[in-house]
């Protein structure tokens, strides 16, 4: 154990862990509490996938070039009409044959 | 199957932390640990850029809190999503809780099959087991791609995430959502920098989410 663990390290891993499951356990019971949640509540909790994750695209578009960007685009047009696999992989082999010419 | 996407998108970036942690000067088991408590990738980047800092233990914390911060989201979105389920059940289910597990559960939750405790956990539990020996492998063998550029690295999990929010543009005033999120993201990105633009972008799109929406909407 001593030799295995730093003990700060061993002291942060737990102290971050435990403030990890503080979100994710957070979230849901401060929301049972104020049960039945109004419409507009309703609606900000059915934006949460959308709004959250498009943040988690942005810094890609912000640091990437044409490339980049043609592949967002065409992972986007590819989602209206095929598979979610097809999508991601479709685009992205698209952006790696730029990448080789480029 | 439906499993494999994610796992080959969990993979790369798994190997990535573990290696990142061998790296600040953590043993094997200290990483593995980090990733069976943790099993929240960004910030367990960010715990181990911060920890050969010298930084004090409470300063960390707290931007893994930061870095966490959408899970809160994600928890209220999906946590009702589950009920009724007992303690045990609920607890389990918030425990293995990240980014895809939220999109393909609530997307679940919204066809008629519904989302079943069992489909979540199965979902959930096959990432969770994949980011553990991902973390593992990383530690153990390190990460060496010879150029991360050339395979997409810096771009599949970007791809990803866009991808699953393509599966909820059907929602109520999604362009709007994706919209407003996308340029306030991109704002607090460059002018105050990561991993304020989740928090600071995600917020002004679930509040106009709030402002457009009308009562008696209870056609879902």
């Amino acid at each position: 154990m001593a030799d295995l663990f730093d003990p700060f390290l061993f002291k942060l891993i737990i102290v971050g862990a435990i403030v990890t499951l503080i979100n994710r356990l957070a979230g849901h019971y401060i929301l049972t509490r104020f049960e039945p949640v109004n419409y507009r509540v309703e609606a900000a909790l059915e934006a949460v996938p959308v709004a959250v994750m498009t943040t988690l695209v942005v810094p890609a578009v912000v640091n990437g070039g044409w490339p980049e960007w043609l592949c967002f685009a065409i992972a986007m047009i590819l989602s209206l009409r095929v598979s979610f696999t097809i999508s991601v992989f479709g685009s992205l082999v698209i952006l790696l044959v730029i990448r080789q010419f480029i | 199957m439906t499993s494999l996407p994610f796992i080959l998108s969990v993979f790369p970036f798994g190997m990535v932390v573990g290696t990142l942690g061998v790296n600040s000067g953590a043993s094997y088991a200290e990483v593995i640990l980090q990733s069976v408590l943790f099993f929240a990738g960004a910030s367990q980047t960010v715990m181990w850029e911060l920890y050969p800092a010298g930084l004090s233990l409470w300063v960390i914390a707290l931007a893994i809190f930061a870095v966490n911060f959408r899970l809160v989201l994600y928890s209220a979105a999906i946590g009702r999503r589950l009920e009724p389920l007992s303690k045990p059940r609920m607890f389990a289910a918030l425990f293995l809780l990240q980014d895809i597990s939220l999109a393909v559960g609530l997307r679940r939750a919204d066809t008629s099959e519904g989302l079943s405790w069992h489909y979540y956990m199965g979902l959930s539990l096959v990432i969770y087991f994949t980011w553990i020996v991902s973390v593992a492998l990383g530690a153990g063998f390190g990460f060496f791609v010879s150029d991360p550029h050339a395979v997409g690295l810096d771009i599949i999990v970007p791809v990803y995430f866009l991808c699953l929010v393509m599966g909820f543009r059907t929602k109520p005033n999604a362009a709007i959502i994706f919209a407003v999120s996308a340029v306030s993201a991109a704002l607090v990105f460059i002018y105050v920098g990561a991993p304020y633009h989740i928090g600071a972008g995600g917020l002004p799109g679930i509040v106009v989410a709030a402002i457009l929406a009308k009562p008696a909407s209870h056609n879902n």
